[in-house]
């Protein structure tokens, strides 16, 4: 194993740091993103997933910096700016804010909207800039050792991804399996490489097969579109007008919290499926059990918040890692990053070290930035949340239906694109209206292709020698874990399925 | 969770309990309960029959390779076909189960007499109109159109406001967007 590989990734620091701070239009695109972010994720209906699948069409046209810098800029945005709507509206504005509703809503009750949005701004800060320095230091390491592995362990690698992110996105595991295996196999749809045959071509269009961008447009913006269009919601807001900064001191009081909460969300991010939406629960939990004062919480705790919005703003620093090693997306958000970057023909895996030395420095930096515009833009804008929040969504969702549309003809300039996304939004919508997460079906269609190739060209590696497959160390280890994933999900399904609720809503993405 | 409040039908009463088929005994899971179980059995109904296409479409590939169908285009295919099958299976047998036969008339009652079934089948048909509208007319008169529509049936604004804004954005998105980036109209 070449660990000097490492020290030469965490050399290119200085010298990222001073190409993207001397870069006009990189810093536009991601001063841009981390404004829209914010703007999306504090209006309720509108996601960090939605707004990124929107923009990815678009990140053709400009270079590869840029148009990451602007993905990276509305996730920032986005995850942090979610826990202003929790803490004015009682409602979530993304689905990994829910946990600060929980104490936020209540010191908005009281008067005290300003407290509870200074400890959200600190607690997403903190969790961004930590989770990434996580990040950067981990994932040169996972990368090496990724680079030991062959055909059958990276299949096995991919199997276990889709396995746990079936399992732990949904609230019934079956459905996370099925739209897994349906996102497998739309991913196999076309000219499969190994013999050219064009699997479920019926027709010229299909013979190319489905384009990841137009299928993630529909999966997570025109179902999303249809998901909140399809209701009238009414807000009752508790009004801030004030100025709202960081609150250092009590960022300083709490740091034993915020650092716990790092690490679950860093943690969670790097299990494929559990994304941010879990980490701020689990982070909640342990803050309550450790804390002086535990009855304050659910009651308006600011450390509550502080742990709910630290842990869910580091998860994208733990979701970068399996994404960028193995090219298996730890989130929503993370998948649309992959698929960016694939269609600027920079392949995620082990060896991105090697083909793109210091790109890991790069995107880190970014989100460094990031998480510094966001914050810029949070306090300038804090006198004027009441009247972002108060935007009609039934203009801003038809929009964005058109800038679907329009991202989804820029993947390949063919009317099919805009069928497929369309397709795959109305599929998506009803798979969400019963509770079948979206994110493992994103996750088949990003790594089909991987899943495929690998198992059969392992396959005609050891020509057909099982044994000597099987009894690889590597491979036997993720082996065990792939057949424990498996074995435990369906035992705590099987276990639990008559104490189950009925589901009758839907899961959070 | 917000999507609670958001899955709330208007047509629909929700701790009311459901009746059976029937109309008189009642199955001890509420309204919205039954029309969940309902649509949880129609929708694994649906996803089997696709389960069951791809399993047969994969087994009809041609064998290719050293090793017949284990290297072939149709392994995975077939393999994740047959899984998916399964699980539907499990999925429409749990919810038929838990009682999905009696929400199946609620169901219906609810997607047809319902204010947010209305407004997703208008929302549904307006975006594949749109769609479609774009292979005969130009780009940013089917965006004009399509935001006019939305707008007056969503009553997102005032008329003329409403005319403004989709005036604009059709512009916007129909003309200035592409020519910035450099792509061609659809």
């Amino acid at each position: 194993m070449d660990f000097s590989l490492i020290l030469e990734e965490w050399s290119y620091i200085p010298d990222v740091t001073w190409d993207i701070l001397t870069n006009p239009s990189l810093l536009l695109a991601v001063a841009g993103g981390s404004l829209i972010g914010l703007l999306v994720g504090m209006l309720p209906g509108l996601s960090a997933v939605m707004s990124m699948s929107l923009l990815l069409g678009f990140t053709f046209a400009v270079p590869a910096e840029e148009g990451i810098g602007l993905l990276i800029g509305v996730y920032v945005g986005a995850i942090s700016s979610g826990g202003v709507t929790a803490i004015l509206l009682n409602m979530p504005g993304t689905p990994a804010a829910a946990a600060t509703t929980l104490d936020g809503f209540p010191l908005a009750k009281a008067g005290r909207a300003k407290e509870a949005l200074a400890a959200a701004f600190s607690g997403s800060f903190t969790g961004d800039m930590l989770g990434q320095l996580a990040t950067l230091v981990l994932l040169p390491f996972i990368a090496v050792l990724a680079m030991q592995l062959g055909d059958w362990e990276f299949f096995l690698v991919a199997m276990i991804g889709i396995v746990l992110a079936g399992a732990l996105a949904a609230a019934n595991p079956l459905k996370g399996w099925i739209v897994a295996a349906l996102g497998l196999v739309a991913a196999m749809v076309g000219m499969e490489v190994l013999w050219g045959y064009p699997r479920f071509g019926y027709t010229q269009e299909l013979r190319r097969g489905f384009e990841f961008v137009p299928a993630l447009i529909g999966l997570f913006g025109i179902s999303e579109v249809l998901m909140v269009l399809r209701h009238k919601q009414p807000y009752k807001m508790q009004a801030t007008t004030e100025w709202v900064g960081m609150n250092l001191k009590l960022l300083k009081e709490k740091i034993g919290t915020v650092l716990r909460s790092t690490l679950v969300g860093v943690g969670m991010g790097i299990v494929p499926g559990a994304g941010e939406s879990a980490s701020p629960w689990i982070a909640y939990e342990w803050a309550r059990r450790r804390s002086k004062t535990p009855e304050e919480f659910g009651k308006g705790s600011l450390e509550g918040i502080i742990a709910a919005e630290t842990a869910n703003n580091a998860t994208s620093g733990g979701a970068l890692i399996p994404a960028m090693v193995f090219g298996i997306p730890g989130s929503g958000p993370t998948a649309i990053m992959i698929a960016a970057l694939f269609m600027h023909n920079i392949r995620p895996g082990p060896m991105l070290m090697i083909e793109w030395p210091g790109f890991i420095v790069m995107l880190v930096i970014l989100f460094w930035l990031s998480a510094i515009f966001t914050r810029l833009f949070a306090v300038l804008l804090s006198p004027f949340f009441v009247k972002i929040l108060s935007s009609p969504r039934e203009i801003i969702l038809p929009i964005a239906a058109v800038l679907g549309v329009l991202g989804s003809w820029a993947a390949g300039f063919t009317m099919f694109d805009v069928y497929t996304m369309l397709g795959f939004g109305i599929l998506g919508f009803f798979l969400r209206a019963r509770g079948f997460p979206l994110a493992p079906m994103v996750l088949g269609i990003l790594i089909g292709g991987i899943v495929d190739t690998s198992l059969r060209r392992a396959l005609m590696t050891y020509q057909g020698d099982f044994l000597a497959m099987l009894t690889r160390p590597v491979g036997m280890v993720l082996l065990t874990i792939l057949v424990l994933a498996v074995v435990t999900q369906l035992r705590s399904y099987f276990r639990d399925r008559r104490a189950r609720n009925v589901e009758t809503a839907p899961a959070e993405e | 969770m917000t999507q609670d409040n958001r899955d709330r039908d208007s047509a629909a009463p929700s701790n009311e309990e459901a009746t059976s088929p029937g109309g008189k005994k009642p199955t001890g899971l509420s309204y919205m309960e039954v029309t969940a179980l309902a649509a949880d059995f129609l929708l694994a109904v649906f996803l089997l029959l696709v389960s069951a296409f791809i399993v047969v479409e994969a087994y009809r590939m041609p064998i290719r390779g050293p090793l017949d169908f284990a290297t072939s285009p149709g392994l995975l295919p077939l393999a994740l076909g047959f899984i998916s099958l399964v699980l539907c299976c499990l999925l429409a047998v749990s919810s038929l189960r838990k009682g999905a036969s009696q929400g199946l008339r609620p169901f219906y009652e609810q997607a047809r007499h319902g204010v947010e079934s209305h407004r997703l089948l208008v929302l549904t048909l307006g975006i594949l109109v749109y769609v479609l509208s774009i292979n005969v007319l130009p780009f940013y008169l089917s965006n004009f159109l399509f935001l006019t529509a939305v707008f007056f049936y969503l009553k997102a604004a005032s008329w003329w406001l409403n005319l403004i804004i989709a005036g604009v954005t059709s512009i916007v998105v129909g003309y200035y967007m592409p020519n910035l980036f450099g792509m061609p109209l659809p």
